[in-house]
């Protein structure tokens, strides 16, 4: 076996570094779904009639489809009357500060290496936690209060500031978009919710983090942003869940909405448990994720470094309404073992002068699949649209597959769409110059990698960009001196 | 020959022209130097009819005819050429095609037969000898595949064979070796008759050794601030254009 | 023969072909089995991801169906005074409806090739025709091609023998019988062999669809170079599948021309199976009107070392549509491939659209494949500067036109091929030089 073959089989047993259980006490649904389930989570969180009402549509709606059927996804049947639709860690008492949190979940962020105190402390980063879809605490709520900026819990926004839920919840992701999106709005649990008012810019990054904790339940967590005119605000999202044997099931939805020179950014990092060497476990990432440029000259930008999961299906999307409005899709997507990742992107050129960039960064390892899917459409209505694309795939072993599927509809001739994709390995000579230049094959591959993923982590706020970073390293973990 | 009045004119509601007069009379060989940004390469395009400017004021008269009026081709059919400093390269077409289209058009715009095969491929041959350019060139795509030197030299000979009464070489001089310039400057000089005028873009005087002008303009701030003999292009050789600019903000 | 409970209007179809000629049981047990694939799939809706923007239906339901097409009812003399001056030394092969036409066809005989109408191949039971037809096609799930294969009545076969070379011309005539031909080519050129074919149609009235089929065995170190115009009179109907098989160090190059017709649609399914294999395929289309044309490419390398090349250009005007799809796939043993593949569109009017899917599968690690696609209009100051030497905006972007289309036109490799393509399109633009 020589050099590089012995560092890619040493990354390909590297294991899943945040896999542990945390035992908590938890509160369950009873398995599987039907109404009464979806009239059961509504009434233990206290839920508004026309919240209930909206859930059961959805169901409805759910019931009639069909689950998709993928060219690229090797999906396993679900069984989705095999799932917990609620679990939720018991409530002992209303929690006013950090101390009270349940010593062993502050435990279980200090494993994940986000301590709450030290962000807090560190960074200024306001945090909502999401355990098994029940948001835990969010931090800084005072701070944020005297700016007029709401970031709560979904629940707590149902509960406190209904008119805006219920104004903005389906109106980028309805419930009948697709399969997963409708299971999603008739069960939904928790989320964030975060309303930026005119002409506030969020002094802090907003950030939540999500972790499936119990065994067989599905995590669907709803999260809105709206980010109102002149406003802006970033934030962050990160994922983790314990190694189960049993795939779990993660079906979230993802809303946002951009008034007139509004910007969002949302950068994602998500390392849900992957499966096991040999394929066995991981979680099933189904989400839909979609941003509105409702406003004129209004931004929203995608940023998502995904490594876990076995399966990723997620496509961050941009609807470009207002005149100059500005999508941006920046991903790189890590798969090894039997990880299946399918995402990318969808860009809805509708305003004028309406500008898309999408790069994407696919590395792939083991007997893994990962594929690019993308629309960009340019409607007849977007004069002087503008969209590049870069898609480049990086092999790192023979028997893993990397794939690229971009779709391109133009249909205004003032419009600019490029694409450009590339597929390839880490050139031996690149490798020969490194080592030549006195680094280790090691540390040369770890080098390249973080040169052709550059494009993307120098996207991520700084508070993430180190634990992306920290995450590629582990992701190539053998391979680094 | 050309009478400019009064010019205004800028880019997305910039305005870059703020009144402009020059005057250019037959066989005159005019310079217009300046620092970057006065305006020098706006004034060129707009006098050959680029896209995308907003001409807010002034008049310009082009041998009795109202030349802002008129669309690129219809200035280029009435003698007006411009030598550009970023020639574009037309993959697939010869030079000769080119050129040959460029021609004939010209003739019919002035109701003149086509020229015949054998008189244009003798026209050609004459005139790229005056640029010293290669054989293999009539058969090449325009520009494609083209130094810097050679884009430039070209831009010459396209003068050359089209014979225009007013010829703007817009930074000619930009990127040439010593040699080229040479070539290009010879060119011109070879062009020069009681009849054509050149209107001279540069920044530098070196162009202006092999060129002699009979005037020099310098522009500063989208208007001409400073008219002379080719004694003041020397003058802004040896002294920089800092002094202008002092002058200039004196008024 | 299986006992249906009803015959469809398709097995009648192949039902008066078997009565018609004499066809060996092999070939009669493919087309029977095609039919009963073709009869699962049906012609394809917009829900197939491959006609997602081609609405096949619609066209059909200008009432083409597939017919029966009589042998014998060829009129010479009145479809000659349409066909274009015979070159010397080029064997030329005329199908009219799909039926090869002795009298209209120019076959000098050699051994160096043999040229032959399908029908009569089938009759003579020529074992290289009967055991390789559908060979190719057969593990493709495409069902105009099983159409084909079920009723295609006549066409070609076409062996160049080792070492030896051939110029040949192929001229599809289209009579506007309302009836769906379906030509048939059978292609084998043999190791060291040379093919070179010049493809056209001709369309004598409106009402003309047809759906051709080619299934082309490449051996060892052999070459095919293929050049296809479409460019018709009247509003036409152009179905066009190519299958290729690739051996070692053989050359594919086609290049695909579409210059006028209501549908052209044209795929090609190659699989480079040897070593060194090399594909380059160019396209061009020009399009105006409510014209479509589709260009669906399959690229399969399936053997380390081969390489291949795609370069697609099209220039729409009108309401025209135009839809391209590029696969590269390369499978886990095929190491080292190679393979570029390019689209570019511009666009001359908002009610035209331009759809393009450049696609890659890679199932190889050591391989360098990229894809580039772009839309875009003429850029101003490229038009500028020839406006600037005198020539008129028309003139000016037609030769841009010309331009940007022209690296597709450099790549064909036959000096007469080039030249013939350059005046189609030159004539197509208006270009006066």
């Amino acid at each position: 076996m020589n050099e590089t073959d012995q560092i890619l089989e040493n990354i390909g047993t590297t294991e899943y570094k945040y896999g542990f259980v945390t035992d908590i006490e938890q509160e369950f649904a009873p398995k599987g779904l039907n109404e009464d389930i979806i009239r059961f989570i509504s009434e233990k969180k206290g839920e508004p009639e026309w919240m209930t009402e909206w859930r059961l549509k959805a169901y409805k709606v759910w019931s009639r489809m069909k689950a998709p059927n993928w060219a690229h996804l090797n999906l396993r049947e679900i069984d989705y009357q095999d799932i917990i639709y609620y679990a939720a860690p018991k409530p002992k008492e209303e929690k006013k500060s950090l101390d009270e949190v349940d010593p062993e979940l502050l435990k279980t962020f200090e494993k994940l290496g986000i301590s709450l105190e030290e962000q807090k402390r560190l960074s200024g980063v306001a945090m909502d936690v999401v355990v098994d879809s029940v948001s835990v605490k969010t931090t800084f709520q005072k701070t944020l209060k005297e700016k007029g900026i709401i970031f709560c819990s979904m629940s707590e926004a149902i509960r406190e500031h209904g008119d805006l839920v219920r104004q903005y919840i389906g109106s980028v992701v309805p419930a009948n978009d697709n399969f997963f999106a409708a299971l999603n709005s008739a069960v939904f649990s928790d989320g964030s919710f975060c309303y930026i008012p005119k002409g506030v810019r969020c002094p802090m990054e907003l950030s939540t983090y999500f972790r499936i904790n119990a065994a067989g339940t599905g995590q669907f967590e709803r999260t809105l942003l709206i980010c109102d005119a002149g406003g802006y605000v970033s934030y962050l999202e990160g994922c983790t869940a314990p190694s189960r044997d049993e795939n779990q099931l993660h079906a979230a939805v993802v809303e946002l909405i951009c008034m007139d020179d509004a910007e969002i950014k949302y950068s994602t990092v998500q390392n849900w448990y992957p499966g096991d060497k040999d394929g066995k476990g991981g979680v099933y990432n189904l989400v839909t994720k979609r941003g509105k440029c409702q406003g004129n000259n209004s931004k929203i930008s995608w940023t998502q470094v995904e490594t876990g999961s076995a399966i990723t299906w997620k496509y961050p999307s941009c609807l470009l309404i207002g005149d100059g409005a500005i999508g941006e899709f920046y991903s790189v997507a890590v798969t090894n073992n039997y990880q299946q990742a399918d995402t990318g992107t969808k860009m809805e050129h509708i305003g004028k002068n309406t500008t898309s960039r999408i790069v994407s960064k696919g590395i792939s390892m083991g007997k893994s699949s990962n594929s690019y899917r993308g629309l960009v459409r340019v409607h007849k209505t977007a004069d002087n649209a503008r969209n590049f694309s870069q898609c480049d795939s990086l092999l790192m072993n023979p028997s893993c597959g990397a794939h690229t599927f971009p779709y391109m509809e133009v249909h205004n001739k003032s419009a600019k769409v490029e694409h450009e994709a590339t597929t390839s390995k880490i050139g031996d000579d690149i490798l020969f110059y490194c080592q030549q230049r006195g680094l280790s094959e090691e540390q040369a591959v770890s080098m390249i990698v973080n040169g052709f993923c550059k494009e993307v982590m120098d996207n991520l706020p700084m508070e993430f960009a180190v634990e992306a970073r920290k995450l590629l390293e582990i992701s190539l973990e053998g391979s680094v001196g | 020959m050309l009478d400019i009045q009064n010019l205004k004119a800028g880019i997305n509601g910039k305005e870059i022209l703020k009144g402009l007069d020059l005057k250019i009379g037959a066989g005159e060989v005019h310079a217009i130097m300046g620092p970057n940004g006065t305006g020098k390469s706006t004034l060129g395009n707009i006098l050959s009819g680029r896209d995308g400017y907003e001409i807010t004021d002034g008049y310009v008269d082009f041998d009795g005819l109202n030349l802002l009026e008129m669309d690129p081709e219809e200035r280029a059919q009435a003698g007006l050429f411009m030598a550009f400093q970023y020639p574009v390269e037309i993959p697939g077409v010869s030079n000769a095609n080119f050129l040959k289209s460029a021609v004939n058009e010209i003739r019919k715009a002035r109701g003149e037969e086509p020229m015949p095969a054998p008189q244009f491929l003798k026209l050609l041959r004459e005139k790229m000898a005056l640029v010293e350019m290669k054989k293999d060139f009539i058969g090449r795509s325009v520009n494609v595949g083209f130094s810097g030197g050679e884009k430039k030299r070209n831009e010459i000979l396209q003068m050359a064979v089209l014979n225009p009464k007013l010829a703007i070489l817009d930074e000619t001089d930009s990127g040439l070796d010593i040699d080229a310039l040479r070539i290009v400057a010879n060119g011109v000089n070879k062009l020069r008759t009681p009849n054509n005028s050149f209107i001279v873009i540069t920044h530098y005087q070196r162009l202006l050794d092999y060129i002699v002008p009979d005037f020099v303009h310098v522009m500063y701030e989208g208007r001409i601030v400073k008219s002379g003999d080719k004694t003041l292009a020397l003058e802004l050789e040896a002294k920089g254009y800092d002094w202008i600019k002092e002058e200039f903000a004196a008024i | 023969m299986p006992i249906t409970q009803e015959k469809t209007e398709y097995s009648l179809v192949l039902d008066q072909i078997i009565s018609s000629i004499k066809l060996p049981d092999n070939i009669v047990n493919k087309k029977m089995e095609a039919l009963s694939h073709f009869e699962e799939l049906q012609f394809p809706s917009m829900k197939n991801e491959e006609w997602k923007y081609t609405y096949l239906r619609k066209f059909l339901k200008k009432g083409f169906a597939p017919e029966f097409i009589s042998y014998d009812n060829v009129e010479d003399e009145k479809i000659r005074e349409n066909l274009p001056l015979e070159a010397d030394d080029v064997n030329r092969i005329v199908l009219v409806d799909g039926i090869f036409s002795p009298g209209l066809s120019n076959i000098q005989a050699s051994i160096n090739y043999n040229i032959s109408s399908l029908s009569k191949s089938w009759e003579k039971n020529i074992t290289l025709v009967t055991d390789s037809f559908a060979q190719l096609t057969k593990e493709k799930n495409q069902a105009l091609t099983k159409l084909n294969t079920a009723l295609c009545q006549d066409g070609a076969f076409i062996e160049v023998t080792e070492g030896h070379s051939l110029n040949l011309e192929v001229i599809y005539v289209q009579t506007g019988t309302k009836k769906i031909s379906m030509p048939r080519l059978n292609i084998h050129i043999d190791s060291n062999a040379y093919l070179n074919i010049a493809e056209q149609h001709i369309v004598l009235k409106e009402g003309s669809f047809t759906n051709i089929v080619t299934e082309v065995f490449l051996k060892e170190n052999s070459k095919l170079e293929w050049v296809k115009i479409q460019d018709t009179k009247y509003d036409s109907h152009i179905l066009d599948s190519v299958y290729v098989l690739q051996n070692a160090k053989s050359k594919y190059h086609c290049t695909t021309v579409s210059l006028d017709g209501e549908l052209m649609r044209n795929n090609q399914f190659i699989k480079a199976i040897g070593e060194k294999a090399h594909a380059d395929l160019g396209g061009i289309y020009i399009l105006d009107g409510t014209q479509q044309a589709d260009n669906n490419i399959f690229m399969e390398h399936i053997a380390p070392n081969t390489t291949s090349n795609q370069l697609y250009k099209g220039i729409l005007d009108g309401q025209s549509t135009s839809s391209f799809y590029g696969l590269i796939y390369v499978d886990e043993l095929a190491q080292k491939t190679d393979a570029f593949q390019s689209n570019k569109n511009i666009l001359q009017s908002d009610d035209a659209s331009a759809n393009f899917r450049p696609q890659l599968e890679i199932y190889a690690d050591d391989v360098k494949c990229s894809h580039g696609a772009t839309s875009s209009e003429i850029e101003d100051h490229e038009l500028f500067y020839l406006r600037s030497r005198g020539i008129s905006k028309k003139q000016s972007k037609a030769l841009l036109m010309y331009a940007f289309v022209s690296d597709v036109i450099e790549e064909i490799l036959s000096e007469s091929l080039k030249a013939w393509v350059r005046a189609r399109i030159e004539s197509k633009l208006k270009i006066e030089l």
